[in-house]
Parts: structure tokens; sequence; C-alpha cells
């Protein structure tokens, strides 16, 4: 691309750029990347995949081994870093808020190098305090240490806030916080970007948060971009096994009455007990037959079409009964793979069965999980890292 | 009569003496020491920049700790002859290690997160050093400084042995005559004199320590800290 072809309202343009560290790592490979004004961008893929390189190569922190980024119609290779950086606002990975400045101090960090009056920074200050629900008086004279963790990030974004940068940049800004704070930040922020209307480039590996804050989310993986589109976009059909892999994964950990029964089953199909499925309009004979064959106890009925009616009892089938009726188990619980795993856990307690039928999104019954199998499924989601050795243990 | 009461006979009737002595002591000591921290804070600096050079130059102050003081004054006497000068040089030479080494280390030792936010905010190399690195490193930097001082204040009254001036004077006339009363009234003075520096630069590591900082360390600083500024928010 050269530079005639961009249009107004681009912001950022990255033009085939790649980053090769002196060590060799290649942490950023031939990225392409068009950032309009006003758009929020999230930068998202597992550990070391770049995320961090790309977003530090727009204010120069890093620069590209080859390719040319533009920041409003300029190569930036051509502008001095220093006053670059004091027009793209950044919030770091690591917060980094000064500890021996104030949390006045520290908002006007950027105000005070650009040699904003005392008062000018002193109203910005407060104004931006003001903002997040924190109180001027009593916070503008305190030190990071004296802040929550979720303040101390606060503090971190109006930092890069402060001289009312076109863009900001920021790197897993909520990062170490715990679920209900970050998410209280999250919608937050949200609202401030639908006041201000700033371009952002925002880094996370959380693709929840990915969904819930971005215009566009661009999908990296080692030092590629796999995929970029918005969020609807990359939910749907397009996304590429990796894609789909990710988000799977990533949305795996947390509340089982948001992760599906499908997701789970995906990296643990062997969970699933098969029985023999049995066409009902066969008749008993052919059913008999078949329990018999595979040894089951049980089977699950379907109709012609392959969709589930029933369970079958072999014990109480009559080989010789031309009717099934007698055998037939109407009340066994089911639930589809697109059911959340808390409803087949639900199921479980409320028919008191031990074990529910899972059916496919057309009704074609899977298999059969057990209960100690659900409850699985539900301590490796809530707890992924331990859940698995304790079941395993038993 | 017993020696002690000897010793304060001897400085009340040479109190002049012993106060000129207890003021060549802290002079010789203090231009080393202020000598030896215009050396290391500049070179401290340079060497967090070019840290190749790191190991080679604390490592030369490393080995002039070494060498045996008597041993060093002798020796220099070939470069700057018999008096102060001489003295004054040995003394900076031993002040270098715990300033240049606390210098560096103390940079070094500052957050390369916090580092990384100065520079992406926008600061200058040298904003990053007045701005950031100073600030943190500051105490450790003092510290240092405290360190040298009780080593140079000690070492001072060596001088004497060389020509110089100092409490030493009185402690080799002492030692000559074999009078105790005459060395105690050197080698007192001098440890005094060492206390106050460990002292005063106790005060100044803690009155320089920035306040974020300083609560930081001391648990029970915290709470009062707070109950404070409530109360100035309140006011
Ligand atoms: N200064 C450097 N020198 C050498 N290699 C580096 C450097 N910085 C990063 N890397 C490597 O480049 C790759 C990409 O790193 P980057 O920090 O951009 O990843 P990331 O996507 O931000 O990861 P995370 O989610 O863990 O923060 C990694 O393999 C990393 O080890
Ligand atoms: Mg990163």
């Amino acid at each position: 691309m050269t530079g005639e072809e961009m249009t107004n309202g681009l912001m950022v343009v990255f033009d085939h750029v790649s980053k090769v560290f002196p060590d060799g790592t290649r942490a950023v490979d031939d990225v392409n990347l068009r950032i309009v004004e006003g758009e929020f961008v999230v930068l998202i893929g597992p550990s070391g995949c770049g995320k961090t390189t790309t977003l530090k190569m727009i204010n120069r922190l890093v620069d590209p081994s080859s390719g040319t980024i533009y920041f409003k119609d300029r190569d930036i290779a051509e502008r001095d870093p220093v006053e670059l950086r004091r027009q793209v606002g950044y919030v770091i990975q690591e917060v980094g808020l000064l500890p021996h400045l104030t949390i006045a101090q520290n908002i006007a960090v950027v105000p005070r190098l650009l040699k904003w009056s005392a008062e000018r920074q002193r109203v910005r200050v407060d104004e931006l305090l003001r903002m997040v629900g924190m109180d001027p008086a009593v916070h503008r004279r305190r030190y990071p240490h004296e802040l929550s963790g979720g303040q101390q990030q606060r503090v971190g974004v109006l930092r890069a806030l402060a001289a009312d940068p076109e863009i900001v940049l920021m790197d897993e800004p909520f990062g170490s916080l715990d679920p209900i704070t970050r998410g209280q930040l999250q919608d937050e922020f949200k609202k401030l970007q639908s006041e201000f209307h700033k371009t952002i480039v925002f880094v996370t590996h959380d693709m929840d948060e990915a969904l819930k804050l971005g215009d566009k989310i661009v999908v990296m993986q080692q030092g590629r971009v796999v995929q970029e589109g918005a969020p609807a976009d990359l939910t749907g059909r397009g996304a590429s096994a990796f894609v789909r892999h990710f988000i799977g994964e990533r949305r795996m950990v947390g509340d089982p009455s948001l992760v599906a029964i499908g997701q789970w089953l995906e990296s643990r199909a062997q969970a699933l007990s098969r029985l023999p499925v049995i066409d009902l309009a066969a008749g008993a004979r052919s059913a008999c037959a078949q329990l018999a064959r595979a040894g089951a106890e049980f089977g699950l009925g379907v109709d012609p079409d392959g969709c589930w009616v029933a369970l079958v009892a072999a014990a109480t089938l009559a080989a010789d009964a031309a009717d099934l009726s007698g055998a037939i188990r109407e009340d066994a619980p089911a639930v589809s793979v697109a059911d959340p795993l808390k409803a087949a856990a639900e199921r479980l307690i409320a028919e008191d069965c031990p074990w529910v039928v899972v059916l496919d999104r057309d009704r074609r019954p899977l298999g059969v999980l057990g209960r100690s199998q659900v409850l699985v499924a539900l301590v490796e989601t809530m707890w992924p890292e331990s859940g698995r050795e304790e079941v395993k243990g038993r | 009569m017993t020696v002690w009461v000897k010793f304060i006979r001897y400085i009340i009737e040479h109190h002049d003496k012993v106060l000129l002595y207890t003021e060549q002591h802290l002079y010789i000591s203090m231009i080393a020491l202020a000598l030896g921290f215009a050396f290391c804070l500049p070179v401290g600096i340079w060497l967090t920049r070019h840290e190749r050079y790191a190991p080679i130059v604390i490592g030369a102050a490393n080995v002039a700790e070494t060498i045996p003081s008597l041993a060093l004054l002798g020796f220099l006497i070939f470069i700057f002859g018999i008096g102060d000068a001489n003295a004054i040089a040995a003394l900076f030479l031993y002040a270098l290690l715990p300033m240049l080494q606390n210098t560096y280390t103390g940079i070094k030792n500052v957050d390369r997160s916090l580092i990384e936010a100065g520079r992406g905010m926008g600061m200058t190399d040298w904003q990053i050093l007045t701005m950031v690195e100073l600030p943190l490193a500051r105490p450790v930097i003092v510290a240092g400084v405290r360190v040298a001082s009780v080593w140079t204040i000690g070492t001072a009254t060596l001088a004497a042995a060389i020509g110089g001036g100092g409490l030493g004077r009185l402690i080799f006339a002492g030692l000559a005559t074999i009078r105790d009363d005459i060395m105690l009234a050197g080698a007192v003075p001098a440890a005094l004199l060492a206390l106050l520096a460990d002292w005063t630069f106790a005060a100044v590591e803690r009155w320089i320590t920035p306040r974020g900082l300083r609560v930081q360390q001391h648990g029970v600083g915290k709470a009062k800290a707070r109950r404070k500024m409530g109360g100035e928010v309140k006011a």
C-alpha cells in the first residue's frame, strides 16, 4: 500500500510488518492491519503470539524489522519516538504506576511532559478521577500501594487518557484482576469509550473480554493474523479451526451456566458412554436382539428419522412381545449439546437418575453422561487446573 | 588516677588541639567522600547504560578495597608525596566501592516495567533517569554513602602515618609515648565522628526516601499515613 491509497479516517496501518528479535525469534510475521478512527480493535491470541510486540510497534517501543507502519498517513519511522509516544496513550501489561508519585502525579505524567500548567493538570486529574467514580479529594494524594488492584488498574487507564490522545494502546489492562472487578472495569470502560470514541488497540487473551469490548477482533497465532472481523463474524461459521478451538478453549474456563455441554465434550468425547440406538418402529424382537448383541441393559430409542423418543430397558423387554410399550421409559432425562453444563446437572438432580442422555442439535442421541461425568465436567469447568487431578485420583 | 580521668583531663587541657585535629579529620574524610560521590554517581549511572564495563570497573574498586590501608598510603607517597593529599587520595579509593556498587545496583534494580512505562509515555532518557530511576534508587545510593562515610572516617586515622592531619596524630603520639590518655583523646572522638556520620546519613536516607516507598516498607506507617490523609481531607 502506498501513502496515496490511504483514505481519511485511517488511524493506523500495518503494511507487511514483521519483527525478528536479535535472538532470531520471529515475534510478528507479515502483519497487515487497518485500524479506523474511533474503532475498538482487540488483539487476541495465546501467550507469546506477538500481541504485545505488535502493540509496542505502534508507539515505537519496538521498531519493525521490515514493513511500514503509518500513523495518520505518516510513516512512524520518520517520527520522533518521544513526540509520538506523548500523542499515544499507553497502558502497559504490568500497570506500572510510579510508586514514588501520588495518584494525581501519576495521572499527570504526560501532561507534565507536555508542560501543561499546574492548574490545567489539576483540573484534568480531578475530572478523570471523577469519571471512574474515585473521589479526587480522597484519592489524588494517595500513593499507588494505598489503592486496591482494581483502582490501580483504573489509574493506569486514566494515566493513558490524561493528555487526551487520539489513540490508546492497552496491553491486558484488566489482566490481573478477579473476574468480578474485571467485569466491572470492562463495563465502566465500555461506557467511557461510548462517550469519547477514541481509537483503541486492546490486547487480551480473554475471548469473553474481546467479544464484549471489541468492534473488531484480530486473532493472532505465532506472529500472524489468522483472522479478523467483527465479533459476530468470528463466532459464526467463518471461523478457522484454530479460532474455534481458541474460542472454545477460552470460553470453557469459568461458568457452567455458560459453557455448553458440547463444548466440554469436544475435548473429552470419551466421557460419553455409547448405547445402542434402537429404531422403535422395528419392533421388540429387533430391539431385543440389538441389546443382546451390544450386551447393553439399555438402548436409546429413536423414531425412523433417528430422533430421540425414549429409553428402552432390556430387563423389562419381553423378547416375544410385539409391543415395546412396557420397556419404554419416557421420563429419562435428555439434554442437548447446546444446553449448558448446568442444565445437565439440574436434570440429574430433578429426575434423580444416575445418567442423562445427550442429544445433538438435531435431537439425535449421542450417548449418555453418568452422574460422575457431569460432576467432572462441572469441576473441570469451574476449576480448570485442580479439578482434573482430584477426579482422576478417585 | 584511672586512664579515663587522665583522658578527660587531657581533653580539657588540650581541647584546642583535639578540636583542631577533629576538624582536620572531618575535612579529610568529607573531601574524600565528596570526591568519591562526585565520581561514583555519574560513573555508576554510566555503567547501568554500558553494562559490559560494570564487572571491570566495580571489580577494580573491589581490588582497591583489598589493598591494606597502610600499604596503599605508602604506595601513594610516590604519586602525591607526604601529607593530606595522599590521605585523601587513599580514602577516595576506599570510598568508591560501596558508593559505586550501590549506585549501579540501585538503578539496575528499578523495576523494568516502570522504565518501560516511562518510555511508553514519552519520557526522554534524561527524564527516565531523573523522574523514575534516581528517585527510586535514591535510598540505596544514600545507603552506599553511609557505609562509605563510616569506613572513611575510620581509615582517616591512618593519615597521620604519612604526615597528614587528623585525630590519628593523637593516636600515633599516644602509641609512641605509651600514653593511653593521648591515644584515647584521638580514638574516642574518631569513633564518635563515625557514629555521628552513620546516624546522620541514616536520617538522610529516611528523609529522601520517597513517601510512597517509605510507607510501603513500614507496615505500621501505612495505617498512620492513611489516618493522616483522611484527616487532611476532612480539614
Ligand atoms: N525483547 C525480546 N527479545 C527476544 N524475544 C522477544 C522479545 N520480546 C518478546 N519476545 C518474544 O516474542 C514473542 C512474542 O512476544 P509478545 O510479548 O509479543 O507476546 P504476547 O502475545 O504479548 O504474549 P503474552 O500474552 O504472554 O503477553 C515471544 O516468543 C517472546 O518470547
Ligand atoms: Mg503480552
